[in-house]
């Protein structure tokens, strides 16, 4: 990136940022807070659970995109590709109400 | 606890990316297909509601657009209702798991 | 939006100071400018909806969270075209430039709520005898909120920007998205911390992530 970056760095000593259960207060009083820059530790990928990464990145009314086989007394017979993306219609068509 | 376990079944069956199934069940097929078809005909109304209550809340529907659209929502809930009832399908069988991804609706 | 087989695959929008070209996890990812707003794109077939994907997305969002001051992430998925990309990305520029402003510096943490019965929007709703009254029983219902979540608000509301809540999409599970300012965060995990006696039930606390739920649908 050619853009010059005003990173700040965690403080020593901060405990790692994800947790799975709530935590209890780790330290009485906190240090100055950082630069408001987003400050992101690189996570582990394979360690965030899976939960999280569908809750995050798929919302099921909106971009569908999904797999299912169709069986028939358990013998699975056709494969059904559910890809659809479900747009608004009125954030894509011209306004027909303004008349 | 039960829905960590159920949650955690489900999870690991995308892991191993095997889609779900429908199954129609062989002794009850016209139940299967129907309860299929409301499915889908239930998940689409759910969608065009949410939607025509977003325009509510944004002011873009006119009065009569909105009694249009609630009536029209309105016969489509009943007809998926009536349709479901004379295959003893409740509203809340109406749904699509689809996994690890969460219920449909 | 179509998808268009030789698409565009949108990762996320950002603030227009960024290079044409970024290489994240190996992926070769293209800026393309819209007016004040920055479309973060690959030239690619749509991935198939495997694990591997989904977690190489969210990867790749969370790598570009940390390059760059400001950052929407798209949902998985996100196919278009480049026209109907700027029609989209014009449309909603205000609200775009207005959720820049309003995650900068934020975080999402995310709480679940686990053990939740059945609520009473889900039960059968009263007769409505005309279509507006139906539509207004609806939008009633759809902004009911559960007594958890209202415990939840009321708990984190000093270190909490905004919330969304995603309800009924898990058997027995309700999930709450926090958008936390990162000076706020500690705060935050001393607070979160009491929930589960509060409610008690089983609660998790998971983050901090990029605020994925705080992005506006463009679709």
């Amino acid at each position: 990136m050619k853009r010059s970056r005003r990173h700040s760095t965690v403080p020593p000593g901060r405990p790692p940022k994800r947790r799975s259960s709530p935590r209890p207060p780790s330290r009485v009083s906190t240090p100055p807070p950082p630069p408001a820059r987003l400050v992101a530790r690189i996570i582990d990928e394979s360690d965030s659970s899976l939960l999280d990464v569908l809750d995050n990145l798929l919302n099921r009314g909106v971009v569908l995109n999904a797999d299912l086989i169709l069986a028939l007394a358990d013998v699975d017979l056709v494969y059904v590709r559910l890809s659809a993306i479900l747009c608004a219609a009125d954030r894509l068509l011209p306004d027909e109400t303004s008349e | 606890m039960r829905e960590l376990e159920a949650m955690r079944e489900q999870l690991e069956g995308l892991a191993k990316a095997s889609p779900p199934r429908w199954n129609a069940d062989p002794e009850d097929v016209r139940r299967s297909v129907v309860k299929l078809v409301l499915t889908l005909v239930e998940f689409i109304r759910q969608l065009l509601e949410r939607q025509a209550i977003r325009r509510m809340d944004a002011g873009t529907l006119t009065r009569e657009q909105t009694e249009a659209v609630g009536l029209a929502l309105m016969r489509l809930e009943e007809t998926v209702r009536d349709l479901g009832a004379q295959f003893e399908i409740a509203p809340e069988d109406l749904t699509l798991d689809l996994g690890p991804v969460g219920r449909l609706m | 939006m179509k998808p268009a087989s030789e698409g565009i695959y949108l990762y996320a929008l950002a603030e227009p100071d960024l290079p044409r070209h970024l290489t994240v996890l190996g992926r070769r990812l293209r800026n393309l400018p819209i007016g004040n707003v920055a479309a973060v794109i690959e030239r690619r077939a749509p991935p198939d909806f495997t694990t591997e994907a989904v977690r190489q997305q969210h990867a790749i969002i969370t790598r570009l969270t940390a390059r760059l001051p400001v950052l929407l992430p798209a949902r998985f998925g996100s196919v278009t075209d480049e026209p109907a990309l700027r029609t989209l990305v014009s449309r909603h520029r205000a609200e775009i430039l207005a959720a820049f402003e309003q995650v900068r510096g934020c975080v999402q943490m995310t709480v679940r709520i686990f053990g939740m019965c059945d609520d009473v929007a889900d039960e059968p709703r009263s007769g409505a005898r005309t279509g507006t009254e139906f539509l207004e029983q609806a939008r009633q219902r759809s902004k009911h909120v559960r007594p958890e979540a209202g415990i939840v608000r009321a708990a984190m509301s000093a270190c909490v920007k905004a919330e969304r809540i995603a309800a009924g999409e898990r058997q027995g599970l309700l999930t709450v998205f926090h958008l936390v300012p990162l000076e706020r965060l500690d705060l935050y995990r001393q607070r979160a911390s009491g929930l589960h006696s509060m409610l008690s039930r089983h609660v998790t606390v998971t983050g901090p992530w990029p605020v994925f739920a705080f992005a506006p649908e463009l679709f």
